[in-house]
């Protein structure tokens, strides 16, 4: 909403507390066969702008919640072969936008080769915050 | 005029940091503390959980319900480290496999086990964790029962995934296969018809229809209860020793 008095704060909680689990039955490392949640929190770090600018830029009503989850399929060369979003609160042209505007910048990440495919669950959250008052002149 | 501040929570925090945004305003940047990331012992031990519940659920599939109860028991009584604020989830795990423990026979452990799974999603959603699962091409269908076999476990893997994400489009993907999925119940009856194999065969597809309309997570797993129960159910007949 335009006229909303508010700023945006994005709070990325992305890794709060990373898991990470190969489902292969008896072991197997889950480092080198699939990305782990470590792995996925630091190659995701350079791409974390562009996600929040996408929001900031598609959550201007007042239903948004501030909440943002990707779920990527990574493939085993590293890019991003299937992509889904779901954000809370935001609905019609500006989720299409949201949904445009993610996908297009995920057809640019690059995670590091793996033996298999991953699936990842990547969640954030933003905050709407009012502007720190300026201090008064003397 | 607008203007963007970004905070980066690096770590691990009791419970979410920030309030909601329909709170009151709070005034901008709040640096998050920064606390360590999951280390190496704590991720094993994740593991460990997460392999244990995912062979119980495969042990109800295959009609091993001793395995299962043991696997369940293993879950319940076994040390663990106690994070901040994990408190409320690790006792409804271990509630949960206290029951899977007591079941007396596979549809009441099916329905009890789905219990398990949403103690660990609740606990993913609440802490805002980056869940990756190893994730696979579904299988090509085919005129054979192995191959029909794969393509529901391939199914049933997503589903399960899905609802330990919690993900939307793990849930979706297992839904959609598992809903168009072909089964020879002649061949899966050993060369005969039986009217309770079809009808048990109708009900996973009825089950896989219903699953791509649900979005609730609770409902979801319910539904898992329901389809676990129902593949244990018909193994049971068509393999009356439990496949190992």
């Amino acid at each position: 909403m335009r006229g909303l008095h508010l700023l945006v704060l994005p709070i990325v909680m992305l890794g709060a507390v990373p898991f990470a689990w190969a489902q292969q039955e008896g072991g197997g490392d889950p480092d080198q066969q699939t990305l782990d949640a470590r792995a996925l929190k630091k190659y995701f770090a350079p791409y974390m702008a562009g996600v929040k600018d996408c929001y900031a830029a598609n959550s201007l009503e007042r239903t948004a919640t501030g909440v943002l989850r990707l779920e990527i399929v990574i493939h085993p060369a590293g890019t991003v072969m299937k992509f889904a979003i779901k954000a809370p609160g935001i609905i019609g042209a500006p989720l299409r936008l949201l949904d445009g505007c993610l996908r297009t910048l995920s057809e640019t990440w690059h995670f590091p080769v793996r033996t298999g495919y991953t699936t990842a669950v990547l969640p954030f959250q933003f905050q709407h915050v009012s502007p720190a008052p300026k201090p008064s002149a003397p | 005029m607008r203007w963007l501040l970004l905070v980066l929570l690096v770590a691990c925090r009791d419970e979410k940091a920030a309030p909601p945004a329909s709170a009151p305003p709070t005034p901008p940047v709040v640096t998050a503390p920064a606390a360590p990331p999951l280390d190496e012992t704590l991720k094993q031990h994740m593991w460990k959980h997460f392999t244990a519940i995912s062979q119980l659920q495969r042990a109800i599939a295959r009609g091993h319900l001793d395995e299962a109860k043991e696997l369940a028991s293993w879950i319940a009584t076994h040390p663990e480290p106690r994070q901040e604020g994990w408190e409320v989830y690790l006792d409804q795990l271990h509630g949960a496999a206290l029951e899977v423990a007591g079941a007396k026979d596979l549809p009441t452990a099916a329905s009890l086990s789905v219990h398990l799974v949403r103690a660990c999603s609740r606990c993913h959603q609440a802490r805002d964790a980056i869940v990756s699962f190893a994730w696979e091409l579904a299988p090509d269908d085919g005129p054979a029962l192995q191959v029909q076999m794969k393509r529901h476990q391939w199914a049933a893997a997503r589903l399960w995934d899905g609802l330990v994400g919690p993900s939307d489009e793990l849930w979706n993907e297992g839904a959609a296969v598992l809903a168009t999925a072909h089964l020879d119940t002649v061949q899966a009856a050993g060369g005969t018809t039986r009217g309770d194999v079809s009808a048990l065969a109708a009900h996973v597809r009825e089950l896989a229809v219903r699953a791509v309309k649900l979005e609730d997570t609770d409902e979801r797993a319910q539904l898992y209860g329901e389809l676990l129960s129902t593949c244990a159910g018909c193994h049971q007949i068509v393999r009356p020793r439990p496949v190992k």
